[in-house]
C-alpha cells in the first residue's frame, strides 16, 4: 500500500501555492452545498421506509441520475485513465459488458425484489430459504460492504494526501463527519438527491476534459488519426495481458462482477426499490444499460486515451502542442492528474472543479454503501432480533436506529482505514480480491434460488459453505483452477511459451493475475453451483430423513439447551413447507397478485395530468377517487394500484403516494377525492393539482 | 388407477426432463472446450474478431439462456401489457450493442493512422 501512497503523492505535476488554495477552495465549497443538499432532503424521510427506500416513489429518471454516480466507483478515474492509456478504448470493457444479464434483471430479479417487497438480500435468503441462510449471507454481505466503505474512505485519503499533502489521519474523519452526516439525517432521499447532483458533477467534468483535450488535438478526426490502431479498439486481445485480456474479462467481469453489480449491490437493489413500480424500474435499467454506462465508460477513460493520443502527436510532430506544455507520463498510475492538468491549461479553478467531481465520484460510493449497510443491520439483524422480544415496537425506533447503524458503519470504515495503511497491495488489487473471495458463493445461491424452484434450504446453506470454503481455496491453491482454465481459454504451451513471463498462467502458478484476478469468480460460481445442485438432490432423496433423524440424536445426546434446538430445528425443517410464492422467476405474476391484493390489470392506460384534490373523508386512507372519464382514460377499474403525484413533473414523484381506485364519483367534474391523512402522507401541497398514472 | 396413471406420468416427464439437462450440459461443455478453439484456429490468437466473437458467442449462449427462461416461467408474456415493448428492446439492445462493437473494429482496423 505504500507504494500506490507513494505513487499519488508523488503525482509528477507541481502545484503552484496559490493553485492549491482554489483548488482546496473549490472543493470546500463543493462539500458545503453537498452537505447542504443532503440534509435539506432529509426532510422527506418520514420513517423506516423513507429511509432506505424514499416510500418507492421515484420517476426512473430521478433513479437512473443518481446511478450515475454510484456507477462511477471509487477509484474509477484513477483507474480507467491508466488502462484508457495502456491499453486504449479497450478500458471501457467492463462498462459495456452488462446486456448479457438484462432478460434476468428485468424480467426476473427485478419484479422478485418488488413484489416480494424484499428489502435486502439477506432477507431474501430467509424468505427462500431459512434463517441459517440469511445469517450466513448477512455475514458475507456486510463483511463486504465494511471492507468496501474502508477501502473507499482510504482511496479518497490517498487522493487528497497526493493532491494537498494532507496526511490521512486528518482527511478521512472530516470526509467521515460530512458523509456521515447527511445519510445519517437524510437517508435514502438525501443520497439518492445528493448522488443527482454528484452524477452531474461527475459528467460535466468528464465533458470539461474530453472537449479540452480534443480541442488541445484539433478536433475528433486527429485524436482517432493519432491513436495507435490496437489502442482504438474495443476489446483487448484474448489472452496477451494475464492482467487485462478478454478471456478473462468475461468470466470474472462479465459474469460474476456485473452479477454482483446488478443482483447483489444492496446500493443498486435499494435505488430500484425507490422506483414507483417496476415499469419504472426497467426503464431506469435500460436506460442505465443503454446510456448512463457507455456515457460512464467515455467519461472515465476518455483522459487517459486523449492522453495516449497526445502523446502520439508530439512524438509525429516533433514537440509540444499549440498551446500546451509537453505531456510526459512516466507512472501510468498518474494518467488522470498529469493529463487532465495540462489539457486544463493549468487552470486551477477547472482544475479544482475536476479534482472535487473526482471526489465526488468517490463520496458517491461511500455514501451509498453506508445506507445500505445500515438497512441490512436494521433489516436483517437487529429488527428480527427486536420483534422477537419486544413485537410491535414504533417505526420511529427503528428510524433511530438506522441512524445509529448509519453512524456506525462510517466509524467501521473510518477504523478499517488504519488496517489498509499498513497493506502492501495496490488498490485494484484489494478491490479484485474482495469481489473474488466473497461474490461467487452469494451470486451463484441467489441465481439458483430466483431460476430454480427446486433449489431448497439445505442446498442453498451447501452452496454457500461449500462455496465460501473453495473460493478460499483457490488463494492458497490457485493451481486447483487449472483445469477449469484449460477449458474455457484453452491455455497451454502455444498460448504460454516459456520465457514471456506467462508462465505460470501456462503451470498454475501462484502470482499470475489471469488466475488471481478473474478464474476464482467463475471457479468459486461453479463449485458452488455444483455444491448447491448435489445438496438439493440429496435433501428430496430418502436417505435423507433417516440421516437428519440419526444426526439430531447425536446432537441431542450432548445435554445443553443449544443443541437440543438445533436438533429440533433440524428434525422441523423436514417437514416445513416453504411459502416462495413471489420469489422464484416462475410465480412472479402469483407475487404480483398479491401485492396488489388482487388480480393484475394489465390494460395500459394513459396518464391524466393536472387534477384538483378535494377532501371526502368518507375514503380510506390511501383510497382515491377519480371521474368515469379519468377511469377511462387510466384504463383502471375498482381496486387498481394507481399512483397520484404532484403534477410538476420535474418533482420526480418527491411529493407522491401509492393509492388504490375507489368507485368512481358522479360529481360530474375531473376532480380526485382522498382524504386529509392520504393527503398529508403524500405531503401534497394545498392548490396544487396532481397527476394519476394507474399501475396493475 | 388415476393416481397410479399420475405418478407414472410425473416420473416420466422428470425422467425426461433430466435427460434433457444431461444432454445440455454435455453439450455446453463440448462447446466451452470448442469454440475458443475453434475461434483461434480461424481467426489467430492476435485478431480483435477473436476477442468479438469470444464474448458475443458465450456472451449469446447466457442471454439467450436468460431469454427462454423468462418466456418458459411466464415472466415475459409477450402480447401482455407492456411485456411485449420491453422484450424487444432486450432483443435490439444485444443486437445494438454487438452491432456498434463490431464496427467499432471495423473503424479502429480500417481508418487511417497518422503516426508511424
Amino acid at each position: 500500500m505504500e507504494e500506490i501512497a507513494e505513487e499519488v503523492v508523488a503525482f509528477g505535476i507541481n502545484l503552484p501555492g496559490p493553485a492549491v488554495f482554489v483548488i482546496a477552495g473549490v472543493a470546500i465549497v463543493y462539500f458545503t452545498i453537498i452537505l447542504g443538499f443532503g440534509s435539506y432532503f432529509a426532510r422527506f424521510s418520514r420513517n423506516i421506509n423513507d429511509f432506505f427506500f424514499s416510500g418507492q416513489r421515484f420517476a426512473w429518471w430521478l433513479v437512473a441520475a443518481s446511478m450515475v454516480a454510484t456507477g462511477i466507483g471509487s477509484h474509477s478515474y484513477i483507474k480507467y485513465a491508466q488502462q484508457g492509456y495502456e491499453t486504449g478504448m479497450s478500458s471501457s470493457m467492463p462498462y459495456l459488458n452488462n446486456w448479457f444479464l438484462v432478460a434476468y434483471f428485468v424480467f426476473g430479479w427485478l419484479p422478485i425484489i418488488y413484489f416480494g417487497r424484499i428489502r435486502s438480500i439477506p432477507q431474501y435468503f430467509e424468505r427462500r430459504f431459512n434463517r441459517v441462510a440469511r445469517y450466513l449471507a448477512v455475514f458475507i454481505l456486510l463483511s463486504y460492504m465494511f471492507f468496501y466503505i474502508g477501502l473507499s474512505f482510504y482511496t479518497i485519503g490517498v487522493a487528497i494526501e497526493g493532491l494537498f499533502g494532507i496526511p490521512h489521519l486528518y482527511s478521512v474523519p472530516i470526509l467521515a463527519l460530512v458523509l456521515g452526516t447527511y445519510v445519517t439525517f437524510g437517508g435514502q432521499t438525501a443520497v439518492i438527491f445528493t448522488d443527482l447532483l454528484q452524477g452531474v458533477m461527475l459528467y460535466t467534468a468528464g465533458a470539461i476534459c474530453l472537449v479540452a483535450g480534443l480541442w488541445a488535438l484539433g478536433g475528433f478526426g486527429e485524436f482517432w488519426g493519432w491513436m495507435p490502431p490496437n489502442h482504438r479498439l474495443p476489446f483487448v486481445r484474448l489472452l496477451e495481458d494475464p492482467g487485462y485480456n478478454a478471456a478473462g474479462l468475461y468470466w470474472g467481469e462479465a459474469l460474476a462482477g456485473s452479477i454482483m453489480f446488478t443482483f447483489l449491490n444492496q446500493g443498486w437493489i435499494m435505488r430500484f426499490l425507490a422506483c414507483r413500480s417496476v415499469h419504472e424500474g426497467r426503464k431506469a435499467a435500460f436506460f442505465n444499460f443503454f446510456v448512463t454506462l457507455p456515457i460512464s465508460a467515455v467519461v472515465v477513460g476518455a483522459v487517459g486515451w486523449i492522453a495516449k493520443s497526445i502523446i502520439e502527436k508530439q512524438a509525429g510532430i516533433g514537440g509540444a502542442l499549440e498551446g500546451l506544455d509537453p505531456i510526459h507520463i512516466e507512472n501510468s498510475a498518474h494518467t488522470f492528474v498529469v493529463a487532465a492538468w495540462e489539457i486544463l491549461r493549468q487552470n486551477p479553478w477547472v482544475f479544482g472543479f475536476v479534482i472535487a467531481a473526482l471526489t465526488a465520484a468517490l463520496m458517491s460510493t461511500i455514501d451509498t454503501l453506508i445506507n445500505a449497510s445500515a438497512a441490512v443491520s436494521i433489516y436483517d439483524i437487529y429488527r428480527p432480533m427486536r420483534e422477537r422480544f419486544r413485537p410491535n415496537t414504533p417505526d420511529r425506533h427503528y428510524l433511530k436506529a438506522a441512524r445509529w447503524a448509519s453512524v456506525t458503519a462510517t466509524l467501521i470504515g473510518v477504523a478499517l482505514v488504519v488496517w489498509f495503511v499498513k497493506q502492501e497491495a495496490t488498490i485494484m488489487a484489494m478491490h479484485y480480491r474482495g469481489i473474488m473471495l466473497i461474490v461467487p458463493p452469494l451470486v451463484t445461491t441467489l441465481f439458483l434460488g430466483c431460476f430454480w424452484r427446486r433449489f431448497n434450504a439445505v442446498g442453498a446453506i451447501v452452496a454457500l459453505g461449500v462455496g465460501v470454503l473453495f473460493t478460499y481455496l483457490t488463494t492458497a491453491a490457485p493451481y486447483v483452477m487449472r483445469p477449469l482454465v484449460w477449458l474455457v481459454i484453452g491455455v497451454d504451451a502455444e498460448f504460454y511459451p516459456v520465457g514471456t513471463g506467462w508462465e505460470d498462467a501456462r503451470i498454475g502458478g501462484a502470482i499470475n493475475p489471469l488466475l488471481n484476478i478473474y478464474m476464482p469468480a467463475l471457479y468459486g460460481m461453479l463449485i458452488t453451483g455444483v455444491a448447491g445442485v448435489a445438496g438439493t438432490h440429496f435433501s428430496l432423496s430418502r436417505v435423507y430423513p433417516p440421516i437428519i433423524h440419526g444426526l439430531a440424536r447425536g446432537i441431542r445426546a450432548v445435554p445443553l439447551k443449544a443443541t437440543d434446538m438445533l436438533a429440533t430445528f433440524m428434525v422441523e425443517s423436514l417437514h416445513k413447507k416453504k411459502d416462495i410464492t413471489g420469489l422464484t422467476v416462475d410465480t412472479i405474476n402469483e407475487g404480483m397478485a398479491r401485492f396488489k391484493g388482487g388480480t393484475p390489470n394489465h390494460e395500459v392506460g394513459k396518464k391524466a395530468r393536472h387534477l384538483p384534490v378535494e377532501f371526502d373523508e368518507r375514503l380510506p386512507f390511501k383510497q382515491v377517487s377519480a371521474s368515469p372519464a379519468v377511469m377511462e382514460r387510466l384504463k383502471a377499474k375498482e381496486g387498481d394500484m394507481v399512483f397520484v403525484e404532484d403534477a410538476r413533473w420535474y418533482l420526480g414523484g418527491l411529493r407522491s403516494v401509492h393509492t388504490h381506485a375507489a368507485k368512481p364519483h358522479d360529481l360530474g367534474r375531473d376532480v380526485v377525492l382522498m382524504s386529509k391523512e392520504t393527503f398529508e402522507d403524500a405531503m401534497f401541497l394545498e392548490d396544487r393539482p396532481v397527476t394519476l398514472e394507474k399501475f396493475f | 388407477m388415476s393416481e397410479e396413471t399420475h405418478s407414472v406420468a410425473e416420473k416420466v416427464v422428470e425422467k425426461s426432463r433430466a435427460h434433457i439437462v444431461w444432454t445440455m450440459t454435455g453439450l455446453i461443455l463440448i462447446f466451452t472446450y470448442a469454440y475458443p478453439r475453434l475461434l483461434v484456429a480461424f481467426f489467430g490468437v492476435e485478431s480483435p474478431w477473436t476477442s468479438y466473437f469470444y464474448k458475443y458467442g458465450f456472451g449469446a449462449v447466457f442471454f439467450f439462456t436468460g431469454v427462454y427462461i423468462v418466456l418458459r416461467n411466464k415472466s415475459c408474456i409477450l402480447g401482455r401489457g407492456r411485456d411485449t415493448f420491453w422484450f424487444k428492446w432486450l432483443i435490439l439492445g444485444f443486437i445494438a450493442y454487438a452491432s456498434v462493437h463490431a464496427l467499432w473494429i471495423l473503424a479502429a482496423l480500417h481508418l487511417p493512422f497518422y503516426g508511424d
